[in-house]
């Protein structure tokens, strides 16, 4: 049967044709989806890369977290100081960091040039009064711990302060004595403060008692932020007459 | 439910950074303002230095009303003082020096006039004296107190000067010190007289 031959021989040509142009490619992500249901946040595209949705969060909560560093580091408030001349809260009890640039030790005998640390802590706030545009306080009362490179002049302190001030400027004045284990220093300390207290530098010169008797010490506080800078002499004799 | 909570850890991440962000910005440090102008008391024991000061360029005050004032000053010798050996001690009495520090406040232009009175104790010295700045508006004249080492290299003094002129009412308390010249000086102008312990 030649005709029944040509059938077959179209047919089979047909079929062939059909299948070859049958599209016969295979998406594993839509049959995984029609497995297991449609999850509209299976992944997410980062930078072109698909990213499973924890990793996504992980990502979101590092780059927030880096945000968050960033502003606390930028404009946080500890960075105030608890000057010594600051209108202070009734209890509180800052202290300042030393700077810790200690020169090498002197040998504790005669005539030095001095240089060290200290650090405050408020006894009594005192109390402050309005007095046209100034703000008289007046009571200021504060411990010391003074570390310096000559054991004379390291020890503790009291310092009676007070201060008027005017606008973000003010005047300090009162006493100093420095006390350790040999002998004291004490003596009258004036000076200014400035960004609204945030800074200061008051000088006076201390006379010796106990094993410091005959000697004076001339002290330069000068304080800015957290840290509280000592300096000075000890000579051999009285302070500087008027 | 899942993206439920995802929003809500989210909002609190921002809220959380939102609150930081607000906290910081609470800070105001004060700014610190800076010289262009005038002189202040320094001594230096026998070192007749003649160094001229170099500008700063920082910020000049408005020139009025309480401020905070910073600067530099470098002082030359205009007239030897007298020495007397009193046992250890070796006085310096008389000394006269020129300012020509500069301050960024307009009211403390002008060439600062010192005395400089000292007891040299090796190579320390306690130190006091007299200022006197004057400009064409007015001047600032006090005396002063401080202390020199490195024979006379590093300083720290510190005065009173009373306003006259255009500065009537007004004090200026001065800070000079540092490790060699120029000095630093820092230090305020307010209304009103020194403090009398």
């Amino acid at each position: 049967m030649p005709e029944l031959d040509q059938f077959e021989g179209r047919l089979a040509a047909a079929v062939h044709a059909f299948a070859d142009r049958a599209d016969t490619r295979v998406d594993p992500l839509a049959v995984a989806e029609r497995a297991i249901g449609r999850r509209r946040f299976a992944s997410l595209v980062w930078l072109g890369r698909p990213l499973p949705v924890t990793a996504s969060i992980l990502l979101v909560l590092g780059l927030l977290l880096a945000l968050l560093a960033w502003s606390v580091g930028v404009g946080a408030p500890w960075d105030h100081r608890t000057s010594i001349v600051l209108l202070p809260a009734p209890t509180a009890a800052p202290t300042t960091g030393p700077s810790a640039t200690l020169m090498p030790t002197t040998d504790g005998a005669g005539a030095e040039h001095v240089t060290g640390s200290g650090t405050f802590s408020i006894v009594d706030s005192g109390t402050s009064t309005q007095v046209g545009d100034t703000t008289q306080l007046r009571g200021f009362v504060a411990q010391s711990t003074d570390t310096m490179n000559d054991p004379r002049v390291s020890g503790t302190g009291t310092l009676r302060l007070s201060i008027d001030t005017h606008d973000q400027v003010g005047t300090e004045w009162g006493t100093y004595r420095l006390v350790n284990a040999d002998g004291a220093w004490e003596g009258p300390l004036a000076g200014a403060a400035w960004s609204g207290g945030d800074a200061s530098a008051v000088t006076g010169y201390l006379v010796g008692s106990g094993a410091n008797a005959g000697w004076t010490y001339y002290i330069d506080v000068r304080s800015s932020g957290f840290a509280t800078e000592l300096k000075g002499i000890i000579f051999p004799g009285p302070p500087p007459g008027p | 439910m899942r993206s439920h909570a995802r929003l809500i850890l989210a909002l609190a991440i921002v809220i959380l950074v939102a609150v930081a962000c607000g906290t910081g910005a609470t800070t105001s440090p004060s700014q610190i303002e800076t010289p262009t102008q005038a002189p202040t008391a320094t001594p230096a024991p026998t070192v007749a230095p003649t160094a001229r000061p170099t500008a700063t360029p920082i910020p000049t005050t408005d020139g009025q009303g309480p401020e905070y004032v910073v600067g530099t000053s470098s002082v030359s010798v205009t007239k030897d003082g007298t020495e007397t050996i009193v046992g250890d001690v070796t006085q310096l009495r008389g000394q006269e020096m020129t300012d020509f520090g500069t301050m960024n406040d307009a009211r403390l232009k002008g060439t600062g006039l010192i005395t400089l009175n000292a007891d040299i104790y090796g190579s320390i010295a306690s130190e006091w004296g007299t200022t006197r700045t004057e400009n064409a508006a007015g001047a600032w004249e006090g005396t002063w107190t401080g202390a020199s080492w490195n024979n006379g290299e590093a300083t720290s003094v510190s005065g009173w000067l009373i306003g006259s002129g255009a500065y009537a009412g007004y004090t200026y308390y001065f800070h000079a010190y540092g490790p060699s010249m120029p000095f630093q000086v820092e230090g305020i102008i307010f209304k009103g007289s020194p403090p009398t312990p």
